[in-house]
């Protein structure tokens, strides 16, 4: 019976081991579910242009943009797994598009097998530079005082940001805000520095050099740990609100079914790319916090993440509008 | 005048051999992108964003801008000749300019546009230097609700876009907004009218749309009656005659005016103003029966206004950071990738670079003026290439741009949809026009209504109590009560159409 | 023509219908005023009284000139479609290259060219020459 183990072994690993030696043998793929421009595929194009010296193949950033990431997901959850195709997931955007049952999304969260993580982009709190409310505790006395009347700005339904809204009236009971939704983040800018919205609840990468001039004012990061764009903004753990963590991360998934050896290799050539000082002085620049996480990391985050991204996914579909 | 002594010292560093050629090296590359169907000025950026990591911060943001706006021309060359609109903004070019080509005028169509487009974009740069700060408050008080009026006023403007028969347009303009609303709905999320189908979620795409309405539309108008030539004479003079000039001097100042003030405000996107120069032109003008018919203020007036508000959407980009399209939102990508934020702030950080990007607008005018009228006649010359050559290399074009837009085979398919309805459409003589600009207004309206109402807790007054919405729509209401008394005095209701 | 706008306007009357019926399955009003609903509905409804308010004037009016429709060039307008929607089918199957050049040399001997060398040449610049630009110079991807 060992031999015959044995035997099986080997012929199964033979194969796998040539496959990954031969891997990659013709240009791979990379998915951008955002169209040109965007900051995803930015920092996509800038990994894939360090990456691919050490992968010996060239990576081709292809957007296919569309319902909010939909359309590239569908289509990447029904690519050949053969290594030959990657993708960026954005989290939790992929999770609320497969939560959301009017979406009717044509995958599940096992369709993806994550490889690498990229940027993580703290939530945050922010008001005009000239706002009254100075810190986090007027703001919430402000909402519970006046429930429903204080305007909050989201980047989208069903957004990181519209998900934090929800954890912070969660973490401070009473406090309820008037949820205004935009398409992205230029017409929330817009919206608070013109006066029309009161707040707004975005990420540390869109806002922190006007926070830094003194235009916005920073009220909390909704991270563990300070952001080192803004450090001397207070954490929500540090004001007492443990369980409002949100952020926006990007990171590399393959289809389900890509076989083992050709993600390490995957994994070996991205991490190189992303620890290159070229790339982390470009995603400084660029205010994207990194936090490359790989294996079973990445992919107990990706687990966690949808599970509470299911909790206020379905919440945000019952609470009234009001 | 502080601005101006700045703007010397801008155009000293603009003026370096190195920055003009990046300028002129962005001029062309923008034309040919804007030349390119599907590839508008947004995915053209961004697509040569990696481009400039190698160049130093000014060398690359003045190749970008200059990028930009040589594609907002760029699009008008394809507009005139092929009926094919090369960028979304140059749809209303189509209208006219495509007349005047198959008249043997695309020389003086296409030359009309480049001196409107010149002194729109002069105009606008020359505001930025000596007024913007106040003018890019203006931008910031324009929340939803104001929005939301100025979007109605313009729906109100669409009968002005009537052949002869107002119902047919009215008509359209109903098919345009109820087409507009399919995709996810902007409050609530939930698809509308999707089928299930992802890649209808963000809604039809207006470029596979208008590509289909009026290219794929017009090449099968010709295949059917081939006698009905692209070109029906000789080629004209390029240039202007007299009449000509006299006629389009009005309509580009107006089209510069409707332009800039509409740059301004968040938003509002590059197609809207060339529609609204277009309808107010044909408003003012003595003969509203030839546009469409190859008249050239409907060239001059929207071309005017395209280029007019490429750069003042730079105004409210530079001044306060905010951008106002998604163009302008890469170029502001474009800044943040070499470490700079846009805003009042960068004025003081680093004020050698923002004026010589000022500069830049300027020295970027003259370069696609220079460059594109002695190319007016080389363009105007491939219209001689008989018409099975043009039809088959048209559809082409057609293709590669529907599919380059996002990458997928379903853009082609609503590009051919389009492409018969609005053959059969066009034999009967409904108007398209109209659809097409509903297409624009409707999801502005309704996304811009609904965070209207999320601000004021579903209360309707925000449109009344706020001053600039309430006037946006007084005007609205006046011309729906001019509209209605022209309604009810028309005998026909189709109005004799042919 | 009568019969055409006719033919034309009770297409859209459908069209109407189908947005109304559609939009009624979506909620009219929600909390905050307008539902996803509201809209569709209240605009198919108005395009719907359009539309018969014009099939009644049509209903009225005397037959002008007679919709003039070719036989001869409504074929070609059926092998050009044809040959798109082909074209369009195999693009992905085929890769962008062969597609297009299967294309052109249809759409052009379609359209009565027979200078073999031009169809040639056309097919490939616009097939294989078109392909480098955009991947080369533009670093599009196209199949």
């Amino acid at each position: 019976m060992k031999a015959w183990k044995f035997l099986a072994g080997l012929l199964l690993a033979v194969p796998l081991a040539v496959l990954a030696q031969a891997f990659p043998s013709k240009p791979v793929q990379l998915m951008v579910a955002y169209p040109a421009g965007g900051s995803t595929d930015i920092a996509a194009r800038i990994v894939a242009a360090i990456a691919e010296k050490d992968l010996g193949q060239s990576i081709v950033v292809v957007n296919k943009g569309g319902a909010g990431g939909q359309v590239g997901w569908t289509e990447m959850s029904r690519a050949k797994p053969d290594g030959y195709y990657l993708g960026f997931i954005n989290l939790p955007a992929l999770n609320t598009v497969i939560l959301d049952p009017d979406r009717k999304a044509a995958f599940n969260a096992d369709a993806f097998v994550p490889v690498i993580n990229q940027v993580l982009d703290p939530g945050i709190i922010w008001v005009k530079g000239d706002s009254p409310y100075k810190n986090l505790k007027d703001l919430l006395d402000a909402a519970k005082k006046n429930p429903n009347k204080i305007s909050a700005a989201t980047t989208g339904i069903l957004s990181d940001d519209h998900l934090a809204i929800l954890m912070m009236e969660e973490a401070a009971p009473g406090a309820l805000f008037r949820i205004v939704h935009f398409e992205g983040g230029a017409p929330v800018m817009t919206a608070v520095l013109g006066g029309h919205i009161e707040c707004a609840f975005d990420n540390v990468g869109s806002v922190f050099r006007r926070v830094k001039t003194g235009e916005l004012r920073a009220l909390a990061v909704m991270d563990t740990q300070r952001s080192p764009f803004m450090p001397d903004v207070p954490t929500m753990p540090e004001l007492g609100y443990r369980t409002v963590i949100s952020s926006s991360t990007r990171g590399i998934a393959v289809p389900k079914g890509t076989p083992q050896p050709v993600i390490k290799r995957l994994e070996q050539s991205l991490k190189k790319a992303m620890d290159d000082p070229e790339h982390l002085k470009k995603m400084e620049e660029a205010g994207l916090q990194l936090r490359i996480m790989v294996g079973e990391e990445y992919a107990k985050y990706y687990r966690e993440l949808h599970a509470k991204a299911a909790k206020y996914t379905e919440w945000a579909r019952s609470r009234p509008h009001k | 005048m502080e601005g101006l002594q700045y703007l010397a010292t801008g155009f000293a560093s603009a003026l370096t051999p190195a920055n003009l050629a990046f300028a002129l090296a962005g001029c062309v590359l923008g034309t040919l992108i804007g030349v390119l169907p599907g590839l508008g000025p947004a995915a053209g950026t961004a697509i040569l964003i990696p481009l400039t990591f190698t160049l130093d911060a000014t060398g690359g943001i003045i190749m970008l801008a200059a990028i930009y706006y040589g594609a907002m021309y760029g699009g008008t060359i394809t507009s005139v000749l092929i009926n094919v609109p090369g960028e979304a903004a140059s749809v209303v070019t189509c209208l006219d300019g495509y007349q005047m080509a198959r008249q043997g005028r695309a020389g003086t169509a296409l030359g009309i546009a480049a001196i409107g487009s010149f002194v729109g974009g002069m105009f606008a740069a020359l505001a930025l230097v000596v007024v913007a700060p106040p003018l890019a408050r203006f931008a910031l008080s324009f929340g939803p609700p104001e929005f939301f009026a100025l979007m109605f006023l313009g729906l109100c403007l669409v009968t002005g876009l009537a052949g002869q028969s107002l119902a047919a347009a009215l008509l359209m303009t109903v098919l345009g907004l109820l087409l507009a609303l399919i995709g996810i709905d902007p409050v609530r999320g939930a698809p509308r009218f999707t089928f299930g189908i992802p890649e209808l979620y963000d809604g039809l795409g207006f470029v596979p749309v208008v590509m289909g309405l009026f290219g794929v539309a017009e090449i099968l108008l010709v295949v059917e009656a081939p006698f009905r030539r692209m070109v029906e004479t000789k080629l004209k003079g390029l240039w202007p005659s007299a009449e000509e000039w006299k006629r389009s001097g009005g309509a580009i100042g107006r089209g510069t005016a409707v332009g800039f003030v509409l740059g301004l405000i968040p938003g509002v996107g590059a197609v809207i103003p060339t529609f609204m120069a277009y309808i107010l032109e044909k408003r003012l003008s003595r003969h509203p029966e030839k546009f469409g018919t190859g008249a050239i203020e409907g060239v001059a007036a929207p071309e005017s206004a395209n280029n007019a508000y490429a750069n003042a959407a730079m105004i409210p980009l530079l001044v306060l950071g905010v951008p106002s399209s998604p163009t302008i939102a890469i170029l502001m990508g474009a800044f943040i990738v070499n470490g700079l934020t846009p805003g009042p702030f960068l004025f003081k950080e680093r004020p050698d670079l923002v004026w010589a990007v000022i500069a830049s607008f300027f020295i970027g005018n003259v370069i696609l003026l220079v460059l594109n009228l002695p190319l007016v006649g080389l363009w105007a010359r491939l219209l001689k290439v008989p018409y099975q050559y043009l039809c088959a290399g048209t559809l082409l074009f057609c293709i590669v741009g529907a599919y380059s837009l996002k990458g997928t085979l379903f853009d082609v398919g609503v590009m051919l949809v389009f492409g018969i309805i609005g053959y059969l459409l066009r034999k009967l003589g409904f108007p398209l026009a109209p659809a097409v600009l509903a297409l624009i207004l409707g999801p502005l309206m309704e996304k811009s209504l609904r965070t209207s109402l999320e601000m004021s807790g579903g209360d309707f007054a925000i449109f009344a109590t706020r001053p600039i919405s309430a006037v946006l729509l007084a005007c609205a209401a006046l011309i729906l009560a001019v509209s209605a008394l022209r309604l009810a005095a028309l005998k026909s209701i189709r109005g004799g159409a042919s | 023509m009568k019969r055409g706008w006719q033919a034309a306007v009770a297409v859209l009357l459908v069209v109407f219908a189908f947005f109304a019926f559609e939009s009624l399955r979506l909620s009219l009003r929600d909390a905050l005023g307008p539902g996803p609903g509201f809209f569709p509905f209240w605009l198919s409804v108005a395009g719907g009284v359009l539309a018969v308010v014009l099939l009644v004037q049509l209903h009225r009016e005397s037959e002008s000139e007679p919709l003039n429709f070719d036989r001869a060039g409504l074929r070609g307008v059926a092998m050009v479609l044809a040959g798109l929607i082909v074209a369009t089918a195999l693009l992905e199957v085929l890769g962008f290259r062969i597609a297009m050049l299967l294309l052109l040399v249809y759409l052009l001997v379609a359209l009565g060219v027979r200078n073999w060398i031009a169809i040639g040449l056309v097919a490939v610049a616009g097939s294989f020459g078109v392909f480098h630009v955009f991947s080369g110079l533009l670093k599009v991807q196209l199949p």
